[in-house]
This record gives C-alpha cells, structure tokens and sequence, in this order.
C-alpha cells in the first residue's frame, strides 16, 4: 500500500523531513503545504541581505527541481487551517482536504509582540520573513530611523546589519544587559564595547511604554526613563513563539506542541518537528521550545524518518548559539549562567582577544561562553553532551 | 565512498599529513591552508579532520546551504562560495575540524577536508607513516572503528538512533 505523507511547512524541519521520508520510502507520496509562496530560504541570512551583503536570490536553501527529483506535490501559497486526527485529515484554506496517514507539523513560529506593539501603527513589524526583510532594507536605503527592542541574537544581528547599510541604529534592551537569556554578562559587556566601537547604539535597562504615531505611522517611541526616541520603524525582536493554531486541543500542546523523542504528537499519525515543538533540555531536563536551527534540521529528519516506518530518536535539546557580531566571534552552549550554589563552578580564561568560560555543576561540562576565539567549539559541545569530566584540555585553546 | 579511520593513539605528531594538505589544496585551486590540523591534547596527539560523517552535524546546522553531506558518495561537501562565514559549523563540528579563515577584511570562510576532490584517494592518510590516518577501506575492521568513534565522539556512550539519554 502507498502511503499518504502530508508535510505542513516548508522551511528547514519540513526539508529535512521530506529527504529523510524518501530515503527510506521511495514509492509513498508526498505533499508539502506551504503558505510562503517563496521556495524556502535561509530565515537566518535575512539579516545578512538587510546588510546588503546578500541579494535575495542568495536565501533560497534549494531550487524547484528539488520537488521533482523528490517526487513532491508542493502546494505554495496555501494555509492548512486543521490537522484532524480522528479523520486522518488535514484541511487547507482553499477548502481542500488532504487524507494522510503520517503528517508533520512544521510550522515553525512567529514574532512575538509585547503588547504595547500589538496593533501598532505601520512601521512596527518583526524580522521572520523575506517580506519584513525587504522592507527593513527599503527602509534603511530611504534613511530612515530604525530603532530595534530586543537584545538576542535576532535583535543584534539585525542592529549590525543595518550598521553594516550604512545607519546608525539604537538597539533597545530591557535587560540589564545584552544576550540575557543566551550569555553571561562579562561575555555581554565585551560584545557591548565591540558594539558600541562600531557605532551601533545599545541601551540596556530600558522599556518601550507608548508609541507615538501621525498620520504616516510611527513617529517615536517614549521610553520607560523619560526619554523619546525618534524612529519611523521600530523592529520588535523579542523572542518567538510556536505557530500551534492548526493543531491547539486535538494534540497536547504547552508552549509548543509537545513531542516524545521520536518527534511523535500525542495523536496518532501526526509528527511535529522545529521551532513549533518544545523539547526536553538536555542538561536542565526543562521543556522549552525549540527554536534553533539545528534543532529543527535534525528533528526534521527524526521525524520523517519514523514516520517513513524508521526507529530513530531526537538525542534532547542543547540550547546554541553561535554569532559573528561585526567580525567579532561569539558561541554560547548549554548552561552559560551560573546559579550561586557551591555544586557549580566556572573555569575561565581572558587573554587580550578572547573570553572563554566553562561550566561545570559537580565537576561535569555543562557549558560555555566564548567570546573572540571560538575555535574548536564543537569539541566542547561535543564534551558537553557527553556531560565530560576531563574537560581540562579544553581550557585553554591550542596554539596554532 | 570515502572514509577516513582515525586512529589518534598511533598519531605520532610527525605532521606530515598537514604538509602533504597544504600542497594538495593548492594543486586543487584552494587555499594554501592545511585542511587537517594536529595538536597536543591530554594525554596524545589530536587528529583534527574531517569525517565526513553520514549525519553530519555541520550540514544540519549550516543556515546558507554551504555544507551538505551527500551519503550517496560518503562526502560532506563544503560549497565555499556559499559561505557567510557565521561559525555554526564551528560550534557543531565534534571534531574540531572545520576552520575559519580570514578572506578579507572581517569576513572569514570555512575550510575542512574536502576528501581530496577529484584526486583519488586521500593523500594525508596515503602519507601517513603510522597508520594514524588510514582510507579508502569501507568494511572490516577500519569501517566498524568509525563508527565506533563517531558515535562516540557524538553521542557520548549512546549511539544515535538508541534513544534519548536525559541527565
Ligand atoms: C532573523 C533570524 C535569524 C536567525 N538566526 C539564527 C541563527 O543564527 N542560528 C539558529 O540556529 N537559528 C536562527 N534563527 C532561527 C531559525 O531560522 C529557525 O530555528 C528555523 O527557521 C526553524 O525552522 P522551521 O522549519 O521549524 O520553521 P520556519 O522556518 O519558521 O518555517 C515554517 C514555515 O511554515 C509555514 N507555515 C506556518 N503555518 C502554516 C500553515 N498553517 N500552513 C502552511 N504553512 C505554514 C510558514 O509560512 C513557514 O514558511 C533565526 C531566525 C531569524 C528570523
């Protein structure tokens, strides 16, 4: 019997799903709903093409003749509204009906808005789609004012880019300091002088209370120490959250849509995989969305994979990043920030270029924080995951 | 099919493998850099190449498309023109074996074994006097001891695919 696969987004977790489904089941068939209508493209590179370092044409991850070579009915520019388990059916915003008998959720996620941003006037927007891309780089060749609130990776990179084009953007930050849920602040407070050497404007400790809007959209911004900032654009790069509508109360959802290690769902037949899924930490145990891109690789292919009739397991999550920060390098890896308690130690080295910092909690790797050199990162992932204690090679980085 | 063994206990740090490296890279069009690098860790010398693993963690985490393992041909192929130098390789690479070069003023690329190109077999491993590099062998002993190491150079005890392990 041929099998029925339905793919629901098609970015890096339904990719990876699609190779994994035809390397094992070659006569199955396939269809991908995609509401972009764009083949997929690097999300990550956005910030790269707003820098003018990359033409659009640059982001796509792979061509039309993919889906052929694939043998995938692709179906762009439509929404699946419902995925209905009990009817072995998806239902698409065109009115058609899709019977499967595995389908993965790939839906990834979407900005979030704080709420004084919610129904903001025009020129607040967030940074997912090639879309806001164009008109973040539209706005920055006209000279316009951007400011940027949100001090993550998503929000640095994009405050560099548009440094890089030519402005001088303000990144506004709540926190006391930069990369709060990502780094340490010795970490922070380095990539905060690179930053503010380059030119690029950072204010920590700072909250946006009010927009101020005329009739041409936002003017300004009154912020939570008295002051306003003048901008006709402000890009909100607070974090994301899980675009979960199409399966909200027939599959158990949380922050994302909760999954076992085989990226099962709790309803029969419905797979999920990517920034939509929340996942097992794997060193706090803690459940948390996803929403990293190697994630989403790797638990595409799980995904497909077992739904194709494999037996294969998403090891957990390990929390990542890794940044060029205006040529300044910066990687950060599981647990960076340190609990007061004597269980957990930290192991440190500083040289003139390069911050580099362990974790450790009972003598075993957990961590890490590098800053300006981050050769051979992946070794210590590596010792990470293996939850090392022979981790003292790792200190110091080898002469080369 | 490609595939290196590495046997870092035999390493004897003779280096001989970077020199022959470094010459072939340029006799192919690329780079005058090593795209295999040996140093001294705790108790041995570190082979740091490529494995070109079937499940290459650099091509799941590559944003541009650059990486990408091709299991047809046994090969993790590194696309250099696609490169936006932006170090998550880097940060996957178990190995340590992908590097990071300055091309230009603040950009910088990645560069890792690209098994030799179209060169036939592997040139560090045809040179290597201690058997510390050795190719072109898919079965057998040679085969199972890469395995052995990826997986555990990955996975820590458990292999992948043998469920998840929670600490
Ligand atoms: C500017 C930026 C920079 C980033 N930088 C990094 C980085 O440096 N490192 C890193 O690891 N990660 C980074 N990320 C995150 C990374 O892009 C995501 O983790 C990754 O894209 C997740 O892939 P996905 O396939 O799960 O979902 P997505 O890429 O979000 O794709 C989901 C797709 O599904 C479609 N879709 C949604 N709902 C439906 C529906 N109902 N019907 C049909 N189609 C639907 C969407 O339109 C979309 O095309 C960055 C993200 C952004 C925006």
């Amino acid at each position: 019997m041929k099998k029925e696969y339905v793919v629901i987004g098609n970015s890096v977790a339904g990719l990876s799903a699609v190779r994994a489904i035809r390397a094992i089941d070659r006569e199955g068939s396939i269809t991908v709903v995609s509401e972009e209508r764009h083949l997929p493209y690097s999300r990550v590179l956005l910030t790269h093409y707003v820098a003018g370092k990359l033409r659009t044409d640059d982001l796509f991850l792979i061509q039309e003749a993919f889906y052929q070579k694939m043998r995938v009915r692709l179906l762009r520019g439509v929404r699946a509204v419902r995925v209905v388990p009990g009817e072995r059916g998806v239902e698409l915003d065109d009115g058609r009906w899709l019977r499967y008998d595995a389908v993965l959720v790939a839906t990834g996620a979407r900005p979030y808005f704080p709420a004084v941003f919610a129904r903001g006037p025009e020129g607040v927007l967030g940074l997912r789609t090639l879309e806001d891309a164009v008109r973040i780089r539209e706005a920055a060749l006209s000279g316009s004012q951007i400011a940027i609130v949100g001090g993550g990776p998503v929000g640095i990179k994009l405050a560099c880019a548009l440094q890089e084009a030519g402005l001088s953007p303000t990144l506004l930050v709540s926190s006391p300091h930069i990369l709060s849920q990502v780094a340490d602040q010795e970490a922070a407070a380095i990539i905060e002088r690179h930053l503010a050497r380059a030119g690029v404007r950072v204010r920590c400790g700072v909250n946006v209370e009010e927009l101020v809007a005329g009739r041409r959209g936002l003017q300004a911004l009154m912020l939570s120490d008295g002051s306003v900032l003048a901008c006709d654009m402000v890009v909100v790069c607070k974090g994301v959250r899980p675009q979960v509508e199409l399966v909200a109360g027939r599959v158990r959802v949380r922050r994302g849509v909760v999954v076992d290690a085989g990226m099962r769902t709790s309803a029969p037949g419905v797979f999920a995989a990517g920034d939509v899924v929340e996942v097992r930490d794997l060193i706090t145990g803690e459940e948390r969305p996803s929403a990293i891109w190697p994630h989403a690789a790797a638990q595409g292919r799980v995904a497909g994979t077992n739904m194709a009739g494999g037996r294969v397991a998403f090891p957990g999550a390990l929390q990542r990043n890794a940044l060029e920060v205006l040529g300044l390098p910066v990687v950060a890896m599981g647990v960076t920030r340190v609990p007061a308690d004597p269980a957990w130690e930290c192991v440190i080295t500083r040289s003139k270029v390069a911050y580099r910092k362990l974790v450790l909690k009972r003598g075993r790797l957990v961590g890490a924080v590098l800053v300006g050199d981050v050769e051979g990162a992946g070794i210590i992932q590596a010792a990470i995951r293996r939850g090392d204690a022979g981790w003292r090679q790792l200190v110091t980085p080898r002469a080369s | 099919m490609l595939s290196i063994a590495v046997d870092e206990t035999r390493c004897n740090g003779c280096r001989r493998c970077e020199a022959v490296c470094q010459v072939v890279s340029l006799a192919n069009g690329g780079l005058a850099l090593p795209r295999i690098r040996i140093h001294r860790g705790e108790g041995g010398w570190r082979v740091r190449i490529c494995r070109h693993c079937e499940q290459a963690p650099c091509a799941d985490a590559c944003v541009s498309g650059a990486m990408r393992a091709d299991p047809a041909r046994g090969v993790v192929e590194l696309d250099a023109s696609r490169c936006v130098g932006c170090y998550s390789c880097v940060m996957e690479c178990p190995f340590g074996a992908v590097f990071m070069v300055e091309i230009e003023a603040g950009g910088c690329r990645a560069v890792k074994c690209d098994g030799c190109r179209e060169r036939g077999d592997l040139w560090c491993a045809r040179y290597c006097p201690t058997g510390a590099l050795r190719a072109g062998e898919t079965s057998g002993a040679v085969a199972t001891q890469i395995r052995r190491e990826r997986a555990w150079r990955l996975h820590g005890a458990q292999p992948y695919g043998g469920g998840a392990r929670w600490r």
